[in-house]
């Protein structure tokens, strides 16, 4: 191999590895977190949601084990926080039933594989054999795992009536 | 001029080598436990800044820690942007008579925090003094190198 042979081949290596590079640098700058709130991620998000409240009211055990994250860190309105095997064990012992479903007033804040999403529930809850009416806020944390969004965290706050 | 050709190629292949080097353990980074560790010791750092933060009503500090897109929603059940929020402190409407948080518990998902605690903190908002204990969830996410804090809600124990 002659040596202009070997350095226009060193030199397409080079020209290859540059872009490798540069491509390796997007994708790293991707993974930082965007405030740009993604209309199909919300979508997507909704849609993991309502499957989640239809598996809770079927009692999809299946279902809801694959829409949360092992980790999950679950706290309701009484302050009592559950994790992932509590708050499945409440679905699938009665202890908690969802007896209507209505959410609204959303916030969603998308930041990479990360969606925040804060909204108002007036579902009617019977948790415990007591039934729940009251309206509440809600902050859910979905992680895109594997392709699929699922619960990481949940938090439900009864909103007090400000005539007290 | 055929050696500086080729120091030229030498250095292009050291330099984009480096630089995958660099990005494939930013990857493997966001994976390992150390890292694990390090983002909860990181988020407990920040959070202990907007303690100090909240008690001394230092709102260019808070500034710096909350998002822009920060949702806050209280024992009450109200919402705040970051906005109302650094209103509402830096008129003195929300005083902190004691402050006291424990039972810390994190799960690292990459660049996000889920961070839950106890607070038993003495506030009063609104003219209303609150000293129900309550159970919290702070969501850091990072965001060009600096953990900040993008959504709290707390709700209190009344069991």
């Amino acid at each position: 191999m002659s040596e202009h042979t070997y350095m226009r081949k060193e030199l397409r290596i080079a020209a290859l590895l540059v872009i490798v590079a540069l491509g390796m640098m997007g994708v790293a700058s991707s993974q930082e977190a965007t405030h740009e709130p993604d209309a199909d991620i919300q979508k997507a998000i909704l849609a993991a949601d309502n499957e989640r409240y239809d598996a809770m009211q079927k009692k999809d055990m299946a279902a809801l084990d694959r829409l949360h994250g092992d980790g999950l860190v679950f706290i309701n309105t009484k302050g009592r926080m559950l994790n992932k095997a509590e708050y499945l064990e409440e679905i699938r012992s009665g202890a908690l039933k969802f007896l209507s479903v209505e959410t609204d007033d959303y916030t969603f804040c998308i930041y990479g594989d990360t969606a925040i999403m804060s909204g108002r529930a007036k579902s009617v809850v019977e948790y415990h054999g007591v039934v729940n009416k009251k309206p509440r806020r809600f902050t859910s944390v979905f992680i895109k795992m594997h392709g699929q969004w699922v619960l990481v965290a949940h938090q439900a706050t009864l909103i007090a009536d400000e005539s007290n | 001029m055929r050696n500086y050709e080729g120091l030229v190629c030498r250095v292009l292949i050291l330099c984009a080598a480096s630089v995958m080097w660099v990005c494939s353990l930013a990857g493997q980074e966001r994976q390992d436990d150390r890292s694990v560790v390090q983002a909860e010791n990181e988020v407990l750092k920040v959070e202990q800044s907007r303690d100090k933060a909240l008690q001394e009503r230092d709102v260019a500090l808070l500034d710096k820690i909350y998002s822009d897109q920060l949702v806050f929603v209280n024992t009450r059940g109200q919402k705040f942007t970051k906005a109302q929020r650094l209103a509402d402190l830096g008129a003195g409407k929300v005083e902190y008579f004691s402050y006291n948080q424990e039972g810390f518990s994190y799960h690292v998902y990459g660049d996000t925090v889920v961070m839950t605690g106890r607070t038993s903190s003495v506030v009063k908002f609104q003219g209303r003094v609150n000293k129900i204990p309550r159970l919290f969830t702070n969501i850091y996410v990072r965001t060009g190198g600096q953990w900040r804090l993008v959504a709290h809600q707390a709700t209190p124990i009344v069991e």
